[in-house]
């Protein structure tokens, strides 16, 4: 059984994308599409590494990532950003809010699973 | 038997020419034709509905009972009308002014808007005058009867009573049809008021034909009948002194406050000039009407026999004489006179009874919310009209039915001049006293109808109908002052001078005594200025301090009432007085005034004011107002409104500049938002392409299945990109004027057609409502990019419309030679902070992706400005509404 | 000329209560007599009435302060 990921991401097609590239890959893989509930859902499935898009419906991602760094059970979850905004202004409000990584889409797919492997070691 | 078909026959035809002249009328009136319906002779004839039945056929019985004291009757109001200088130059003033619809609304308005004051006026109305309706269904009975004999008429009709019963029912089809046309009050009934000028012609050339047939067909002569007057049962001229200074006085104050008058006076005014024709022309004709009464009386008395009834001498006389002709015109005269007073004083009866006690009870069972409640209150305000109406019209005819109709005709009309005279204290103290306050009104009238009610109506039934014998004889409860008849001991008196003194006296005293002690409220004194001080300053300011949030209710309560179109003209009349652009005015306090005063021409002033003040908090009477209307000199008051409107000014600037100030932060923050969301607009199909492509190039066990999928999935995500590119382009082609446009004729109705089946909405959830009937209009324009526009609106309504089974509806009119489009849904609509900013590019109101790149109405705006016309949002129509606007063609279509 | 306009309907109230005083000398008048000057009186009136309409027309009346209240409006 491999290492559990959880991906949240609204548009369809990249969580089909994701999805299929990640299982291959060995994972585990959960999705979800909205912004709204997303940290009870962290909090309920418990994955190992967390794949969170900016731009959601309900609550930003942004948002998302404050309310679990400032759960102590969550603050260690390795999180990957990914946002459609390529602005250095949204890296650095990634990086202060505690992102793990930080990727602009469109990413390539073997630097996708390149990330995850230094997120996750032994992956 | 022939000669009652020959009567009914000429009555249903005389009313149906009374039918085709107020249709005709309303015609003119509705295509702007009407000049000659304002003619000063059309409003001194309509003032002729004070002569009723009772003039026609009471006051000839009156003379032949009591002589010339019926003179009296028509002394009063000639007095009032030749001193019109006086009272009705300012009646009419403050009518206009305020929009008074009733005398009970004037009262009420007068004293703080105070709906108690109107109810107890409205139903000291309606119980003054349900007599006096019943005495007109009487006479006209009574007139077909002794035309025919009281058996014949058992062959049409069953009996007397049912013959009252379709009269009535006839009577109340007539005025629900052409009373309750418009709805507000200061739209004036054209064609009630021209029916009721040709029957004022009608029954004043039958009286004065019978007239001059007595006078120079039987009499032989002027000099012959003053001598047949001299030489009759009522030869010697013995006035009682009481009565007649008495009676002179009631029916003057009976014109002021009869509602009927009132609603022909005030209400039916077309222009304060016309008074001036009316002060010598109504004279005239009262003159007129009197002169044969007493020959007709005299000869009466010497030809006829002795047991018949004087008050149908005008009728009985001719007929006896075989001049048939002539007693069919005389009758027609008499129905004339009964059917006129009836429509006006239904109409007036039911304007008070609906505005004053059913709105208020709809209003309170709505949950109090005068503007909170869905739906046209129009509909409701004619329905309750059109109830009281044939409320009011039952009620006469139920009276006629206990009564037992037997009373002469000259009593109960008096008796119900004295009730309705009541309200005349608390009229004229209104308009000429700044002291008068709502208390002492309202304790002078109920006091003084109390008085009535005990002295003088509940004794017309008779001894031990209502009252018992041992009352009358002992006084209420064996009091000894408290005798009917006899008030505090005061024994001797004619009874109807006995009711009116201490009715009146009591009435006045209250009013004074009550008023002196009581102090008025901030919004009486003001009221009570406007009215006193009518003609000094007719545009006082009241304090209603206006936020701006509130514009967009004040238009929802508005449509309501007035209608939407009419709501919406008033509206862009505001927005363009106060130099604004868009729908919504900025709610000054001269603004919500002129509101309030247009709502009070349909609903009455009291409820206009609760209605209002429920939206925008309570009326806050400042001293600055209390000060403006006390007594200070003139150049005090003009400083001081020069001042106020300065700093009105200064505000609305300030508020002005803060919302362009508003609107250029937001654009600036959506400008440096765009490029970050072109970015995004682009990325997001690309990322998917990326990966998949990357999936199809590095995987190489992929099934056929999931190969055709993600091949499909690049390809569809290479469309999008491609459908935003080409709304880019298209965009910036508009915004920078290059386009060129396709110019077609074609029909307002196709490129709707072609919009919705594009957008498959025909067959969606959506339903489309359309009215074809407006879409009938031939366009010279670029179809094909119109069609664009609507194909945008109604997949927004598709998209964001958020109702359990979503609407859309489109309507077509044409409005000041623009072809309009509405495109208005049933969702909950935009959020006014979002209103100002939807037709910007990317703006999307939510944040969840309806597939749209946030282009649409930015592309909408630019093609209808190409296209010459214009895309707005319209506010306040419920859902989500827009309107399209276009210069129509030329021609118009077939 | 407003005076006057104020002044007829008090002249006309005591012209029409006169005729309460014809029979204070015991002997009650004909009617005729009573009718035709009642009449007389109420075509005085509105000959009068007629002529004020007219002189009042041309001083600034209600008419013309309508108009300028409606200049106001627009």
């Amino acid at each position: 059984m491999g290492k559990q990921v959880l991906v949240i991401e609204d548009e369809p097609n990249i969580i089909e994308a994701i999805s299929f590239l990640l299982m291959r890959d060995g994972w585990t893989v959960a999705t979800h599409s909205n912004g709204r509930d997303a940290v009870d859902i962290v909090r309920a499935r418990r994955p190992d590494l967390l794949i969170l898009d900016v731009m959601l419906p309900g609550k930003s991602g942004y948002e998302i990532l404050s309310e679990l760094r400032a759960d102590a059970a969550l603050a260690e979850l390795p999180v990957l950003m990914l946002t459609a905004r390529g602005q250095a202004k949204d890296r650095e409000m990634a990086e202060r809010i505690g992102a793990s990584r930080f990727m602009t889409k469109p990413f390539s797919n073997a630097e996708m699973l390149d990330a995850l492997h230094q997120l996750v070691p032994g992956a | 038997m022939g000669i009652l078909n020959v009567l009914i026959v000429v009555c249903l035809i005389y009313v149906a020419i009374l039918f085709g002249v107020a249709f005709m009328a309303e015609r003119a009136a509705a295509q702007g034709r009407g000049g000659w319906l304002r003619s000063p002779f059309v409003y001194t004839l309509s003032l002729s509905i004070y002569c009723t039945a009772w003039t026609f056929y009471g006051a000839v019985g009156y003379a032949a009972r009591s002589g010339l004291e019926y003179l009296t009757i028509y002394l009063g109001p000639t007095l009032v009308m030749i001193g019109w200088w006086w009272v009705l130059r300012k009646l009419v003033r403050i009518g206009r002014s305020q929009r008074i619809t009733s005398v009970a609304d004037l009262v009420s308005s007068r004293y703080g808007k105070s709906n108690t004051l109107a109810v107890v006026a409205t139903l000291v109305a309606v119980i003054g005058t349900t007599p006096y309706i019943a005495l007109q269904l009487q006479s006209v009975t009574l007139s077909f009867s002794s035309f025919a004999g009281a058996e014949a008429i058992e062959q049409p009709f069953g009996d007397r009573n049912s013959m009252a019963l379709w009269v009535a029912v006839g009577l109340a089809f007539f005025t629900i049809l052409f009373g309750t046309r418009n709805l507000d009050a200061n739209e004036r009934h054209h064609g009630v008021v021209m029916a009721i000028a040709l029957e004022a012609v009608v029954k004043l050339v039958a009286l004065m034909a019978v007239g001059v047939f007595v006078v120079w067909g039987l009499a032989g002569g002027v000099e012959e009948i003053l001598a047949k007057i001299d030489a009759s049962a009522i030869g010697s001229f013995s006035p009682h002194s009481g009565r007649w200074a008495a009676l002179t006085f009631l029916s003057a104050a009976a014109f002021l406050t009869l509602p009927r008058m009132f609603q022909v006076m005030v209400v039916e005014n077309e222009d304060e000039r016309h008074l001036r024709t009316a002060s010598w022309a109504f004279p005239t004709y009262l003159m007129m009407m009197s002169l044969f009464v007493v020959p007709i009386a005299a000869v009466g008395l010497e030809l006829m026999p002795a047991g018949a009834n004087p008050d149908l001498f005008v009728l009985t006389l001719p007929l006896s004489q075989g001049q048939e002709g002539l007693a069919m015109f005389s009758f027609l005269g008499g129905f004339s006179s009964a059917t006129s007073m009836v429509i006006v004083a239904t109409i007036a009866l039911s304007t008070m009874v609906s505005n004053h006690v059913v709105m208020p009870i709809w209003l309170w069972s709505k949950g109090g919310g005068g503007a909170m409640i869905s739906g046209d209150v129009r509909g409701v305000v004619l329905l309750a009209r059109r109830i009281s109406m044939a409320v009011v019209l039952a009620l006469g005819y139920l009276y006629y039915r206990f009564s037992g109709g037997g009373a002469a005709l000259a009593v109960i009309g008096l008796i119900s001049f004295a009730g309705l005279a009541q309200v005349l204290p608390a009229m004229i103290g209104g308009i000429f006293w700044r002291g008068a306050t709502r208390a002492g009104a309202l304790s002078g009238l109920a006091v003084g109808f109390l008085v009535w009610l005990f002295c003088l109506l509940l004794p017309s039934f008779g001894d031990g109908n209502i009252l018992s014998a041992a009352t009358f004889r002992d006084g209420l409860w064996g009091i000894g002052w408290l005798r009917p008849h006899a008030l505090f001991g005061i024994a001797g008196l004619d009874p109807l001078v006995h009711a009116v003194m201490w009715s009146m006296s009591l009435n006045t005293i209250l009013f004074v005594v009550v008023s002196l002690m009581t102090f008025p409220s901030p919004l009486e004194r003001l009221q009570g200025a406007q009215f006193v001080n009518v003609f000094q300053h007719s545009m006082a300011t009241q304090g209603w301090s206006g936020g701006v949030a509130q514009a967009e209710d004040l238009m929802v309560m508005a449509q309501r009432i007035l209608g939407p179109v009419e709501a919406q003209e008033f509206f862009l009349d505001e927005v363009r007085r106060q130099g604004l652009a868009g729908y919504l005015p900025e709610p000054t306090s001269e603004f919500l005034q002129r509101l309030e005063r247009e709502l009070s021409g349909s609903v009455g002033s009291a409820t206009a004011h609760a209605m209002v003040a429920q939206i925008m908090g309570r009326a806050t009477v400042s001293v600055d107002d209390l000060l403006k209307v006390a007594d200070e000199t003139a150049q005090m008051m003009e400083y001081q409104n020069q001042l106020e409107a300065k700093s009105d000014e200064l505000t609305r600037t300030a508020r002005q500049l803060r919302a362009v100030n508003e609107k250029l932060t937001q654009l600036s923050v959506q400008k440096d938002a765009f490029l970050s969301q072109i970015s995004h607009e682009l990325r997001t199909p690309m990322t998917s392409i990326r990966a998949f492509s990357e999936i199809l190039r590095d995987t190489d066990e992929l099934g056929e299945e999931a190969l055709r999928k993600y091949a499909g999935i690049i390809h569809n995500e290479a469309i999008r990109l491609t459908r935003l590119l080409d709304d880019l382009l298209d965009l910036s082609v508009l915004e920078n004027g290059q386009v060129s446009l396709n110019l077609r004729e074609g029909l307002l109705s196709d490129v709707i057609d072609q919009a919705v089946a594009a957008t498959g909405a025909g067959g969606g959830t959506l339903r489309i409502r359309r009215t074809q009937s407006g879409e009938a209009v031939l366009l010279n324009t670029d179809l094909d990019r119109l069609a664009q526009v609507f194909i945008n609106l109604i997949a927004n309504a598709q998209k964001y419309c958020d109702a359990a089974r979503p609407e859309l509806t489109i309507t077509a009119k044409e409005r000041d030679g623009l072809l309009v489009v509405d495109f208005v849904d049933n969702g909950t609509g935009i959020p006014r902070e979002a209103q100002s900013l939807i037709f910007e590019k990317f703006a999307r109101v939510s944040d969840h992706k309806a597939g749209g790149a946030g282009l649409g109405l930015a592309i909408c705006r630019e093609i209808m400005a190409r296209l010459g016309g214009g895309i707005t949002y319209l506010p306040g129509q419920g859902g989500a509404a827009f309107r399209v606007t276009l210069r129509p063609s030329l021609r118009a279509a077939d | 000329m407003r005076d006057a306009a104020r002044m007829l309907p008090l002249l006309g109230a005591v012209l029409w209560m006169l005729p309460l005083l014809f029979g204070m000398d015991g002997e009650n008048p004909k009617t005729s007599e009573a009718m035709l000057y009642v009449f007389g009186v109420w075509v005085v009136m509105a000959i009068a009435a007629l002529g004020l309409s007219l002189r009042l027309e041309t001083e600034p009346g209600p008419g013309d302060e309508a108009s300028l209240e409606d200049e106001e409006a627009a």
